[in-house]
């Protein structure tokens, strides 16, 4: 059995953004999970694992994801606060 | 590093990233290959692609077997060895299956030498061990030295392992630090260390003094050397402790 690990943080932009795929339902709306590596509709009340990743498949491009206005930027669970990602750096701040 | 080895592909990329020379020069080449990466967007990929070409080389065939003849400088006693192999290993090698190069560092390491056959001691020489063969494999630069029957028959062109050169110029050292104060410091390879504190803060005069900083200034610092200790096993240890805790940093971006 695949084990569930909380998240601990999440995108401020919704799944849909990062090309994450719609649930199995067609509903696009999509919203982060509680955990890790899956996704929540709430259409059909349950968590799932989007069939690929979107942007984060592979290399992302974060300089081209900036000027098409995709953030990176992050909300931390645990320290309840907004995490900056950092474009030159790669780093979040 | 030597900078100017570096081509301007490189270079560029390194300085719009906004480091000069003389931070460049200090960094390993894996760091140099992540911050290339950053600069054309590949963040955080740096350390997972370096990975994975290392380990493409690792497993990467040997080249066919070449017909061109090689100078022989070795005799047949030298050679004898190989009239007592086995001939499973033999045809082996023949077909680029083994690669005898690495089984020989293995063995002159196990025998406290380096690659050129000479006395390193045993320190020196396992210190060598922490060196997988990936990274052996990986790094370019050096030269196994004349072709010999072995290389023949199982030819490594292009293919160097650099292992005197990378342990003499990556030296793993390790330096601790309490209160602004270094307590101490281990290494896999005996080393020089000077500690430079400009935090003078406190500090008797006696004991200031003057640094060239390079640009025709001076500063005060209180300066000391420290003896690192040589143990490869915990320099290895301490260094994977801290690779680990770098990876957690750059976390990944999957969500």
């Amino acid at each position: 059995m695949a084990v569930l690990n909380k998240r601990k943080w999440f995108y401020l932009l919704a799944p849909g953004v990062f090309d994450l795929p719609p649930c199995s339902c067609g509903n696009p709306e999509t919203q982060w999970s509680e955990y890790e590596h899956h996704l929540w509709c709430d259409k059909c009340n349950k968590d799932f694992v989007p069939a690929h990743n979107g942007v984060f498949d592979g290399p992302i491009p974060v300089m081209a994801c900036a000027l098409l206005g995709i953030s990176f930027d992050r909300f931390n669970i645990e320290k309840n606060c907004v995490e900056r990602f950092v474009v030159e750096t790669g780093n979040y701040q | 590093m030597d900078v100017s080895q570096l081509s301007n592909e490189i270079l560029s990329a390194l300085r719009e990233r906004g480091l000069s020379d003389q931070q460049v020069a200090i960094l390993t080449p894996r760091e140099v290959f992540d911050e290339y990466c950053s600069w054309h967007g590949l963040i955080n990929w740096g350390d997972r692609l370096w990975g994975i070409v290392n380990e493409l080389k690792a497993v990467e065939p040997m080249p066919a077997v070449s017909s061109t003849p090689v100078k022989q400088d070795f005799s047949e006693d030298d050679l004898g060895f190989l009239q007592t192999a086995d001939t499973k290993v033999l045809s082996a090698v023949a077909r680029g299956e083994l690669n005898l190069n690495m089984k020989a560092v293995d063995t002159l390491v196990d025998r406290g030498m380096d690659v050129n056959g000479n006395w390193v001691g045993f320190d020196a020489a396992k210190s060598n061990r922490a060196y997988s063969s990936a990274e052996l494999a990986s790094l370019q630069g050096f030269d196994f030295g004349k072709p010999n029957l072995i290389f023949q028959s199982a030819p490594c062109a292009g293919h160097s392992i650099p292992l005197q050169k990378s342990v003499q110029e990556v030296p793993r050292v390790v330096i601790w630090i309490e209160g602004g104060m270094v307590q101490g410091a281990v290494a896999g390879s005996p080393v020089d260390i000077a500690v430079i504190d400009y935090d003078i803060e406190g500090a008797d005069d006696d004991d200031l003094m003057d640094i060239d900083q390079g640009n025709g200034k001076t500063a005060q610092a209180v300066c000391h050397i420290e003896n690192a200790e040589i143990n490869s096993a915990r320099a290895d240890q301490l260094f994977f402790a801290v690779e680990e805790v770098k990876d957690e940093l750059s976390v990944s971006m999957r969500p």
